[in-house]
């Protein structure tokens, strides 16, 4: 029989969604060769998140009752226990950066095959699986195998299987896990402040707003004051690539991108932004693009809903005497 | 002395800028690059020593020349058509094996590669060592012979860490700029002869290693569709693109 554990993020809080699509997965897969799964959880034991899990279709439990969040390499050792025990022939980690410490270590401890940001996993054959990730700037897609006989693993990114609940699923089952070997917190390192970055309402809050205007290279720097006025008029936030960034133009909280934040706004309106991928990955959950560009083969034209072909200093203008005066 | 070794991993310039002209067919991985400013701003306040380590291809030799002109003690390069075509697994093997032939305390690493991006090494490397590996270090602020202390930046937690040496560590940025390196050091190292280490002068298993070694392989790759449909294209009418914005937005004019 196919076994498969599903690694759940513990305490996720906000990144709970994460958990949800991999259970989900996990039980897609099974419906076609009925493979076992089992879902861990190494978090004090709560009824109220197996009630939820069970929902995107959980129904096989293992508990690790950790009192709080320890260090990645305390649950890598956990999870090599349980991995001798169980034998899985499939593991799927969460796309966090703690998942991808832990899968990357029990990788290497367990001698497994390990595919890093899934957006696909499909059966192959009886016990092989085929796992679909972007590479290269998310220029092409890679389809990857496991060949070796080892056990088959892989870190999942965020908000691409969907978290779609599922009928009732009968009773669960529930074991509890100790770890044999005390987990050792010898190599922990001590912690001697911890400070939590509380966000201020003047703080720049990209992350969540529903408009942003992108600035970009081809935005004279002489029109960004324009466009930040814009801006306020508009409830719109202001953002940019990583060129602006790194001439010290605007600050980092504002990159938008790979090295920079993610947002998922309703519009993104891009002023001369060539749309390059690692800035675009950054706006994968835009609903609606907007692009001004003097270019129409621009990159970003390929992303765009609305493409504008226009100088941006013209354009940045015309908006400006409409709204505030010249 | 504390032996800092930063691994490196040399990239195909047309990567990282993709319509620039572009000078050099290869360039040190701008998350690598980033790592080497930072160890090098160490240097100039703790005796350390920092050693470069790299698997690759010969001819990526050159562009590692860069490090030691910018500062770096020394460069290994790990060279060997048995290394060809590695994953992650087989790629950390051989970087663990040159290692346990070095002095280090504390081994170094970008966050991840520009052209393989899993960033999964680090962290490997610190399991096959057999110590921790600590992601996202935006500041090391002490460097003692068995003692570190760090900031890790992870969300919207900053902490203070101190860690007992060796460990692995990344640091969390990348940087896009070419450094500005002094023309005399660069005539310096030219002259510098980069170490070249091939399997059979590493203690190695050479099932391990290699395309052999890896436990994973791509066996297709297509293009990604980008969009589901055309976008609306709008040009020269400057006005009726901007009352298409307006609409767009949901404001009226004045
Ligand atoms: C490892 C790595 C990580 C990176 N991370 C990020 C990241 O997180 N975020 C990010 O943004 N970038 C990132 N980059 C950089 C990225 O590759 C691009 O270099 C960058 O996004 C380009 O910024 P840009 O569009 O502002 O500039 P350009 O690429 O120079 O584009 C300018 C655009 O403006 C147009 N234009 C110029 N003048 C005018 C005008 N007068 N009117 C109208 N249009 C005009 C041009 O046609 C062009 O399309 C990263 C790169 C690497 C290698």
């Amino acid at each position: 029989m196919i076994r498969i554990l599903v690694v759940t993020h513990p305490y996720a809080g906000n990144d709970g969604n994460i958990n949800f699509e991999l259970i989900r997965k996990a039980y897609d897969l099974s419906k076609g060769n009925s493979a076992d799964v089992k879902i861990l959880m190494m978090e004090k034991f709560s009824d109220e998140l197996i009630q939820l899990y069970k929902r995107y279709g959980g129904k096989n439990f293992l508990i690790y009752e950790a009192e709080q969040e320890l260090e990645y390499i305390c649950y890598a050792e956990l999870i090599a226990q349980v991995c001798r025990k169980y034998k899985p022939n499939l593991i799927l980690y969460p796309g966090t950066e703690l998942g991808k410490a832990i899968a990357a270590t029990i990788a290497t401890i367990l001698h497994a095959a390990l595919i890093a940001d899934c957006i696909d996993i499909q059966p192959l054959n009886e016990d092989k699986y085929s796992f679909s990730r972007t590479a290269m700037n998310d220029s092409i897609i890679a389809k990857i195998r496991c060949v070796k006989d080892c056990i088959q693993m892989c870190t999942v990114k965020r908000n691409v299987f969907e978290a779609k609940e599922v009928c009732s699923i009968g009773e669960e089952n529930i074991e509890f896990v100790l770890s044999d070997k005390a987990i050792q917190d010898n190599q922990v390192p001590e912690i001697l402040e911890t400070t939590e970055n509380i966000k201020t309402v003047r703080d720049c809050q990209i992350e969540n707003a529903r408009i942003i205007f992108g600035i970009g290279r081809g935005v004279l720097k002489d029109d960004i004051k324009k466009v930040e006025d814009l801006a306020r008029i508009f409830h719109a936030e202001i953002a940019c690539t990583r060129i602006i960034v790194e001439e010290q133009i605007m600050d980092k909280s504002r990159q938008i991108g790979q090295s920079g934040k993610m947002v998922s706004p309703d519009i993104y309106v891009a002023f001369g932004i060539s749309g390059a991928s690692q800035h675009m990955v950054g706006l994968k959950n835009a609903k609606k693009i907007i692009a001004i560009n003097r270019d129409k083969d621009a990159m970003i034209c390929k992303y765009a809903d609305y493409v504008f072909i226009a100088d941006t200093h013209k354009f940045i203008a015309c908006m400006y005497s409409d709204f505030v005066g010249d | 002395m504390i032996n800092i070794i930063l691994c490196v991993k040399v990239v195909l310039s047309s990567i990282v800028y993709k319509n620039n002209n572009i000078v050099d067919k290869y360039m040190l991985n701008p998350f690598d690059l980033y790592a080497l400013e930072q160890v090098l701003e160490i240097k100039r306040t703790t005796e350390c020593k920092i050693t470069c380590l790299c698997m690759g291809k010969e001819e990526i030799k050159e562009a590692l020349v860069q490090c030691k002109a910018m500062g770096a003690d020394d460069i290994i390069l790990l060279s060997d058509k048995k290394f060809a075509g590695a994953d992650t697994y087989a790629t950390v093997y051989v970087l663990a094996q040159a290692l346990k032939n070095l002095d280090y305390d504390i081994v170094v690493c970008g966050k991840q590669a520009v052209d393989g991006e899993t960033g999964q090494v680090p962290y490997g490397l610190a399991a096959r060592l057999n110590c921790i590996c600590m992601g996202a270090i935006s500041e090391i602020e002490v460097l003692e012979k068995n003692r570190v202390i760090v900031t890790q930046q992870k969300d919207n937690i900053k902490r203070k860490l101190a860690c007992k040496l060796p460990i692995v560590m990344t640091y969390d940025d990348c940087t896009l700029k070419s450094p500005t390196i002094n023309l005399m050091a660069l005539k310096r190292a030219e002259k510098y002869q980069v170490t070249i280490l091939k399997a059979q002068d590493l203690n190695l298993d050479t099932d391990k290693v290699g395309q052999q070694g890896s436990k994973t392989e791509v066996y297709s790759s297509t293009k990604p569709e980008y969009r589901k449909a055309e976008p609306i294209l709008l040009q020269d009418e400057m006005e009726e693109m901007i009352s298409k914005i307006y609409d767009i937005l949901r404001i009226r004019k004045g």
